[in-house]
């Protein structure tokens, strides 16, 4: 990536149908620098996909998510795992299953987990301002490089779910509900000021939207939104989505993602569009 | 024996069983929620043998076995309870085949098209729901896997519509709020008549 | 044990009113009586499973008694340690050791099950009470308030009668289809001393010395196993 004065840089790619979530991703990557040069030598990478439901449409593409695993191993991590636990009521094996992320994930060479099965780990949220602490599953604490690899769909309660809220799978089922009681937009941001992505690529091959996270009207997009800063990221796809339904002022809308503007406040990332170098590249 | 040694035996037989019977009804207040697929209630009291085999095959854990306090006459049988697990018959462990019908060896159960069945219909505690009393909370609504089952109000409050709901149970299962803000009722069940 | 067993381990599925392993499917004929009765009609899911015990008893006598009902002997047992030990005066009532009054209680359970649309005795079945706690304890962690009625059937059977001998409703049932069947023990006159051990050890209180109620027999081998002379054998029994 060229050197630049703004607070954060996120990548665009787009295709067509027919490149593929593997040149998508390849292609992301390389703009940001190479996982060689992005993840640290002997890193336990942790790479958390969207397995959340049952349905192939409300969860990460298990193609893109093998992409991205195959770009992590010349890392020459110690250990990559791909984990989940699935939204509360749902079985996360099940989950694994039936997107078939398993079979895919476990043939690209790396080891699927279902988080729910962990020990659990406490955690300190210094700069929490609705919650100080949190649970998390151990192989989310033992994890020294983190992945979010959402994908970009609508949320009736939290406007759109992406990166930040993604993280949300690293918690037991009571810490999620815990979240609710709450505040959960405060609690999104606290969380990932304490359990933060440091790489973030963004399935936008089909995205979700009007509603979700279940039942929205599916688009194909043929997009993958990489960065180092997961709000950012978050801000752009945020973007992107709003464009593709045709909202009058995608930017505007984004102002009323209360978790991202909260997690900006607290210095996880850069909300703010005009700080934010967006490089957007388009395959043939 | 004579008559009157058989009359004491059939006598207290008779009249402890009835007392049992009658006792837990004062308690209970609402009628227990069947696995899809079950019989009129009358039919499924007479006909189930209380093998526990439904239990043992159930892949999310959401049938149980009704206790005493469900009632002497039910006791041993099983029931849906949402605590424990959802149903996924319409979409999930379930949905190739609903299994505790598949093993269901008196037919208390059958096998009917899984759409179609409705065990119940979840109710919403507007006291309790976190999404009523203004904090942000649409769980129910994500994990609902039947669509209009719940709508939402201002976007940001659930409104429960029992004639669309099928009763699976997955929103009291997922509700956060504690005590929780959902149950599961028999109300509007449809159940099998045996031939 | 298969029973009780069987859930825990995985290998058979369901419980003693009804269990299949593999492809055999067994129910418990007192079950299949009952919710035939409760629902006016034949249950017909239940016939070739009830079939198959009720040739065996037919065949063999109350096998099921001997080699498949866990909880029968261990209650009996409990009964007859506990009747020696605290209640070493007590003597029975003769009223339970009649064959008539078991089968009174048969019957009644089985006009209650007629009248009140449920099996009765199903739901009291202490067998059936200790596999569906199994399950459910093995399942989902938790147990029911159903299982203090099996110490209160043990203190029944302290003052009453022996339980499988004389009072459980299925052994009762069984004990009907056994009358003719074709596997009995028979003493060799030339080797018995007339210790009576054979009548002591007898689980189903079987009076083999006298040759009475070989109705009972459950072929669970302890007489011809203990007997000191070895005069126990198991023949088909003669025509006569």
């Amino acid at each position: 990536m060229p050197p630049t004065s703004k607070a954060a840089s996120v990548v665009v790619v787009k295709g067509a149908r027919s490149t593929g979530s593997q040149m998508l991703v390849e292609k992301a990557l390389e703009l940001l620098g190479g996982t060689e040069k992005l993840v640290p030598r002997e890193a336990a990478i942790l790479v958390k996909p969207n397995v959340g439901f049952y349905e192939k449409d409300a969860t990460t593409d298990p193609q893109l998510t093998a992409a991205v695993v195959k770009a992590l191993k010349r890392a020459k991590p110690i250990r990559i795992v791909v984990g989940e636990s699935s939204v509360r009521g749902y079985d996360t094996d099940h989950a694994l299953e039936a997107t078939e992320m398993r079979s895919v994930v476990e043939e690209a060479g790396a080891e699927v987990k279902n988080l729910r099965k962990d020990p659990i780990v406490r955690v300190e949220i210094p700069e929490g301002r609705a919650i100080t602490s949190v649970s998390v599953f151990k192989t989310v604490h033992d994890s020294s490089y983190i992945v979010s690899v959402p994908r970009l769909k609508r949320h009736s309660a939290t406007v759109t779910t992406i990166s930040l809220k993604n993280m949300m799978g690293t918690l037991p089922d009571n810490e999620k509900g815990r979240f609710h009681q709450v505040d959960l937009s405060q609690c999104i941001a606290d969380l990932n000021s304490a359990v933060r992505p440091n790489l973030v690529i963004i399935d936008g091959t089909r995205v979700m939207t009007k509603s979700g996270p279940t039942g929205g009207v599916m688009v194909d997009l043929n997009m993958v939104v990489a960065s180092l800063d997961p709000v950012a990221a978050d801000v752009v796809a945020a973007e992107e989505l709003f464009k593709a339904e045709g909202v009058a002022d995608p930017r505007r809308s984004i102002t009323s993602i209360e978790h991202i503007q909260r997690a900006a406040e607290l210095g996880v990332g850069v909300a703010d569009r005009s700080k934010i170098e967006v490089l957007e590249v388009t395959l043939a | 024996m004579n008559r009157r040694e058989f009359l004491r035996v059939f006598g207290v037989g008779i009249g402890v069983i009835a007392l049992f019977d009658m006792f837990p009804r004062i308690i209970r207040r609402r009628n227990l929620v069947r696995p899809p697929g079950s019989v009129v209630e009358e039919a499924f009291n007479a006909v189930c043998i209380r093998c526990a085999r439904c239990i043992q095959v159930c892949p999310t854990g959401a049938i149980v076995i009704a206790d005493m306090s469900d009632g002497f006459k039910e006791l041993g049988t099983p029931k849906i309870d949402p605590l424990r697990g959802p149903c996924e018959r319409i979409q999930g462990r379930c949905d190739q085949k609903a299994k505790c019908a598949e093993v269901c060896p008196t037919g208390a159960i059958r096998p009917i098209d899984r759409r179609a069945a409705k065990t119940g219909s979840a109710i919403i505690n507007a006291d309790r729901c976190i999404a009523w009393r203004g904090g942000s909370c649409l769980v129910c609504y994500e994990v609902c896997p039947v669509q209009g089952a719940i709508s939402l109000m201002d976007e940001s409050r659930p409104i429960f519509h029992a004639d669309i709901c099928v009763g699976c149970g997955r929103c009291v299962y997922a509700c956060p709020a504690q005590p929780k803000a959902l149950t599961l009722t028999s109300e509007g069940e449809r159940r099998l008549w045996p031939d | 044990m298969v029973v009780a067993s069987g859930p825990v381990l995985q290998i058979a599925r369901g419980s003693i009113c009804t269990i299949s392993l593999g492809l055999i499917t067994l129910t418990c004929p007192l079950g299949f009586i009952q919710t035939s009765l409760a629902s006016s009609s034949i249950v017909l899911g239940l016939v070739v499973p009830t079939a198959t015990i009720v040739a065996a008893t037919i065949l063999l006598g109350r096998v099921f008694c001997g080699w498949i009902c866990p909880a029968g002997n261990v209650m009996q047992h409990f009964g007859d340690v506990g009747r020696s030990r605290y209640l070493p005066g007590l003597r029975l009532t003769s009223f339970f050791q009649q064959n008539s009054t078991r089968i009174v209680l048969l019957g009644s359970t089985l006009v209650a099950s007629a009248v009140l649309r449920y099996p009765v005795f199903c739901v009291v079945c202490p067998v059936g009470i200790i596999c569906r706690n199994v399950i459910s304890l093995v399942h989902y962690g938790s147990i029911g308030l159903d299982l203090l009625l099996i110490p209160g059937i043990v203190a029944l059977e302290l003052v009453l009668a022996p339980w499988c001998a004389h009072i459980c409703p299925l052994g009762t049932t069984l004990s009907v289809l056994s009358r003719k069947s074709t596997i009995v023990p028979v003493i060799d006159k030339a080797k018995c001393v007339v210790c009576s051990i054979c009548t002591k050890v007898c689980s189903l209180k079987v009076s083999l010395i006298h040759s009475r109620a070989l109705e009972d027999c459950s072929k669970c081998l302890e007489c011809s196993v203990r007997c000191p002379t070895n005069a126990i054998e198991w023949r088909k029994r003669a025509e006569s």
